[in-house]
């Protein structure tokens, strides 16, 4: 009864009897029986109506219509293949790039972590203030984004532990710290990213295992047997989905180690824009050989701390409780005056430390994707309307037969939707090639943590985004349908009259508009390929072609001190063995990779302002310098005999000289570093040209060269540079060859050309320049059909006229400059209304251009130009058709 | 004769027609030509059914199971469909009645008195 309506041939038989009772009754009243039918009739009224309005009062009427209009939909579409090709592709690369952008935001910004109750988890840091405890801490320094202070996110071992046995506010208390390990399995040796995790870590986050168990508090204890428990990620990576894994043994930093089980596939640890490899148990960290990461050690903070806080619990109590319990063990180990003040950190979408500087990154992408979707819809808008305009005799027949208004807007926006529906699917499809896309621009090595996938998150914005452009795109045609005056259209006038020809002034605006976000586009694609330039342009100070780098640590491979010294220098006569090597050096830190070392300087006769001078160190081989071709300008570079001496000694660059020996020579002078003067004398030995040490972009700083042998204690990973003669890769097969040879064990990671590491230390330079300029390319390319559908409109309407002008003399060049000038009067506006908005958005990516300004002229006169160009291009075919029309043909169509 | 000047004759108001044929049911099942007629001659021709909205409203009702329809034979043996008041609709009924009592008590209080001569 409910969704069973009633026939509609019931409904006409009851009017029928109705109709026949009546005039019954009548024809006893007296009329005659033809009389009485007929007054029947009239007395009811219109009986069409009456059937029409039972007939849309049932439920499913509005359903029925709307297969109709669907149904009509695609024949419509059908019938014109090529503006339903262009319509559905610009709209699918809009959606698609759209979507993309998205699912990359969504899982580094918007996503939890996979874990029970994610809202209740707080991230522990501690507030950086002048009178900080006397601690070496390692972990991260953020700004908190709430307070703006700067908080650290690390705590000593005994802080945690204390935390835990007495702090009831949290259910749950669990302690990690990422860590790089060296696995060795199926004879091979690499590196790994892990955490070690304390032994509540997978229960109190409420994380389950796919295979085998997690880490659990019993394997957490001193003298218990070691395990290691893997990401789905990794154990696909490493292990190719073996589920025999589990069980087995493999070798972390050179001790055996069982592996107990495979997390599920989203869980990837804490950090949400790193991914781990794997899970070790705290208690493990002298086992695995850390060189400082101590359960014993008060001043050694390095345990980072998750919290789950109990239902009802107030973050500020929570946060007073933390910071009682951490003044007592500092009171306890380290006798230092003020206890820090403890923060609680949102820590539902894990530890964010590149959210901020993302933000910006996701901020532009998303507007260029954002703009070409609306420079689409636009495009789509124009196109319909002129669509919809010669569908103008087509709609006034149905006007003046009686369709509603209502009926007929729904039926275009119908089509619209359907035309969204088309691009938000194929969108879908080209999302996830997009993505990759992105993705190898601005992360060479995969090493991206969060895995951005097609999930239903993104299809729910796919669908949004689809609707919303479908609406947008839809609304401008369907309102201008609801204006058409049936009598001329039907007349003819409407389609072929000369006079009164309708300007569409609107569509012509639109197209300026999309002229203006094209140009906006350009520009800042200009802005940045000008700044990748700038950046490519750079002189480095060292020489990265020809040169293969990688990375070992052997120090977790239990070599130390000497043992470790002796074993570097061995590596690279090894290497340096290699046919084609021309030279080997090596340094604590790899040039470009944005890490570095550094320490305040004291030097004689050297008061700056703030009483603080710091510079950056390196430590590296004596060959070092010479393999990357950084000249010595005065005194002599590093020796093998400095690298086994007892003096100590440095190199220093300009820019030292510069800041701490202003005026006299250096070479022979001493200077210490650290806090106090006499804890290490070193003598200047001679002075380097400056080279960029961390990335391209910064300034050279105050730098110092040391021998890495100047510390035997701090001595673990380094970074081998390998000079060739011949291409650099092409020695890398031999020089993993000469590694296992020395040692099997020792892993060699990250190996890669010089070059390469340069052009990753720009990846969002180089992702910018590339995906804006892809995007300005489809905008404009979208304008450029946008002007060209408008153009080639108008040209048809005005064939009449024009047919006229050339019958009366005109010549065809002056004919084809009229419609080119109309044209260029688009763009023109375009230009005025896209150059001003450039000009006052650019500045909002100062901070990612180099080398020139948000207002660089060349950027905006090349993208002016090419825009003009390309709208020229656009006018230029039905120009060329206006000039090209038959007068006599013109006219007879009259 | 059932053309008669139209200006006598008063249009329904919103709503008041359900009413109406609700009230008419009450002396049991009717068909929708019944109905109509019915109407026009208890309101002694003051009233004129609109027959295009009487049978959306006749299916509204049934809709909302306050009536029942079922084909049956007219006193002048025609096919038709006879509607009939369920209990609902009689509820229904009793409830719209006062309603509209109220509602025309309030409107008459604050119209005043009749003219005389109208």
């Amino acid at each position: 009864m409910f969704w069973r309506k009633r026939k509609h041939g019931d409904f006409q038989a009851e009017i029928q009897s109705h109709l026949e009772i009546e005039s019954d009754e009548l024809a006893v009243e007296g009329s005659n029986p033809g009389d009485a039918k007929y007054q029947a009739r009239r007395v009811f009224g219109n009986v069409t109506s009456s059937e029409e309005r039972f007939y849309e009062a049932s439920r499913w009427v509005w359903f029925e219509q709307f297969l109709q209009d669907l149904r009509y939909g695609i024949r419509m579409l059908r019938h014109s293949p090529a503006f339903t090709l262009v319509a559905v592709l610009s709209l699918a690369l809009g959606i698609g790039a759209n979507t993309a952008v998205f699912s990359l935001v969504d899982a580094v910004l918007l996503k939890t972590l996979p874990v029970r109750a994610p809202e209740e988890l707080r991230i522990l840091t501690w507030v950086h203030s002048d009178k900080e405890p006397d601690i070496s801490h390692s972990g991260y320094n953020v700004v908190d984004s709430v307070s703006g202070q700067f908080v650290s996110g690390s705590f000593s071992y005994a802080a945690y532990r204390q935390f835990r046995d007495s702090v009831p506010q949290f259910s749950d208390l669990v302690a990690y710290a990422p860590n790089q390990f060296t696995v060795t399995a199926g004879g091979a040796s690499e590196f790994a990213d892990g955490e070690f995790v304390s032994g509540n870590y997978f229960t109190g986050l409420g994380a389950q295992p796919l295979i085998g168990r997690p880490i659990l508090p019993e394997d957490d204890a001193p003298g218990r047997p070691a395990v290691v428990v893997l990401t789905y990620r990794y154990w696909e990576k490493r292990f190719a989905l073996d589920p025999t894994v589990v069980g087995r043994a493999i070798v972390v930093n050179q001790r055996p180690v069982t592996v107990v089980g495979v997390m599920q596939p989203p869980f990837q640890g804490l950090y949400s824009w790193e991914a781990v490899d794997l899970f070790v148990p705290i208690n493990k960290v002298a086992e695995m050989r850390h060189p400082w990461f101590s359960l014993s050690q008060p001043n050694s903070w390095w345990v980072q701390i998750f919290g789950r806080l109990r239902p009802g619990v107030s973050d500020q109590a929570a946060a007073a409780a933390l910071k009682a319990s951490l003044g007592h063990t500092i009171e306890q180990f380290a006798k230092s005056a003020d206890v820090p003040t403890v923060l609680l950190r949102p820590g539902a979408r894990g530890v964010g430390l590149f959210r901020e500087s993302v933000s910006g990154l996701f901020a532009i992408l998303g507007a260029v994707v954002g703009l070409v979707l609306l420079i689409a819809c636009m495009n789509l808008a124009n196109l319909l309307v002129a669509r919809s305009t010669s569908r103008g005799r087509e709609i006034a027949v149905r006007l003046s037969i009686g369709a509603g208004v209502g009926r007929l807007v729904r039926q275009l926006f119908t089509e619209s939707l359907l035309l969204a529906g088309g691009g938000g699917l194929v969108g879908l499809l080209l999302a996830r090639p997009l993505l990759q896309l992105m993705l190898r621009f601005a992360d060479g090595e995969g090493a991206l943590g969060p895995d951005p996938r097609i999930d239903l998150r993104t299809l729910a914005f796919t669908a949004g985004v689809s609707v919303v452009s479908g609406m947008l795109f839809g609304l401008l045609p369907a309102w201008r349908a609801t204006r058409v005056n049936p009598a001329p259209a039907l007349k003819g006038t409407g389609t072929a009259g000369m006079a009164g020809s309708p300007r569409l002034p609107l569509s012509r605006l639109l197209v300026s508009l999309q002229v203006g976000m094209s140009l906006l586009l350009l520009a800042g694609a200009g802005l940045f390929v000008r700044t990748l330039r700038q950046l490519s342009a750079v002189d480095l100070g060292f020489r990265a072609e020809k040169v293969l780098t990688f990375k070992t640590d052997p120090s977790r491979n239990g070599y130390e001190g000497r043992a470790l010294a002796d074993l570097y220098a061995r590596l690279r006569e090894n290497i340096a063995a290699i046919p084609g090597v021309e030279s080997v050096g090596m340094s604590q830190h790899g040039l470009m990779q944005g890490v570095e070392s550094d320490a305040s300087v004291h030097a004689p006769g050297f008061r700056p302002a703030d009483g603080k001078g710091n510079a950056q160190l390196l430590r590296c081989s004596a060959s070092f310098l010479s393999t990357m071709r950084i000249p010595v300008l005065l005194g002599r570079s590093l020796t093998l005999a400095d690298e086994r001496t007892s003096q100590q000694v440095a190199v220093v660059n300009q820019s030292f000289v510069e800041r701490f020996f202003p005026g006299g020579s250096p070479v022979g002078q001493t200077f210490y570093l650290g806090e106090q003067p006499g804890a290490e004398a070193l003598q200047v030995i001679g002075v380097a040209k400056d080279a960029h040490y961390t990335d391209v972009r910064s300034e050279v700083k105050p730098t110092v060269y040391l021998p890495y042998t100047d510390s035997l204690t701090g001595l673990h990973q380094m970074t081998f540079v390998v000079r060739t003669v011949l291409p650099p890769l092409a020695i890398a097969g031999a020089v993993r060859r000469v590694v296992a040879a020395t040692d099997r064990s020792i892993p060699v990671a990250e190996m890669k050309t010089e070059e390469q590491q340069i052009a990753e230390s720009i990846a969002t330079e180089r992702l910018f320049a590339a995906f804006v300029s892809a995007f300005g390319g489809v905008a404009a390319l979208l304008a450029a059909i946008g002007l060209y559908g408008v153009m080639a409109y108008a040209v048809a309407r005005r064939t009449v006229e024009i047919g006229i002008r050339l019958a009366l003399g005109a010549r065809r060049a002056t004919v084809q400059w009229m419609v080119l000038r109309q044209s260029l009067w688009m763009v023109a506006l375009g230009l005025a209304i896209g150059i001003p908005a450039a000009l006052a958005l650019t500045r909002f990516v100062r901070s990612t251009l180099y080398g020139i300004q948000p207002t660089d002229p060349i950027s905006f006169v090349v993208a002016a130009i090419l825009i003009t160009i390309v709208g020229a291009a656009a006018a230029w075919i039905p120009a060329r058709r206006a000039s090209r029309v038959d007068p006599i043909q013109a006219l007879r169509n009259e | 004769m059932a053309t008669q000047d139209s200006d006598d004759r008063i249009v329904l108001l919103q709503g008041t027609l359900d009413l109406l044929i609700l009230r008419t049911l009450v002396f049991g099942p009717e068909h929708g030509q019944g109905i109509a007629r019915a109407i026009r001659q208890t309101s002694e021709d003051s009233l004129l059914v609109d027959h295009g909205s009487l049978y959306p409203a006749l299916q509204r009702l049934e809709d909302q199971g306050w009536i029942k329809a079922k084909w049956g034979i007219s006193k002048n043996k025609r096919k038709a469909r006879f509607y009939n008041l369920t209990a609902k609709g009689r509820k229904q009924l009793t409830s719209e009645t006062s309603q509209w009592r109220r509602l025309v008590a309030a409107i008459g209080r604050i119209l005043g008195p009749e003219e005389a001569g109208g």
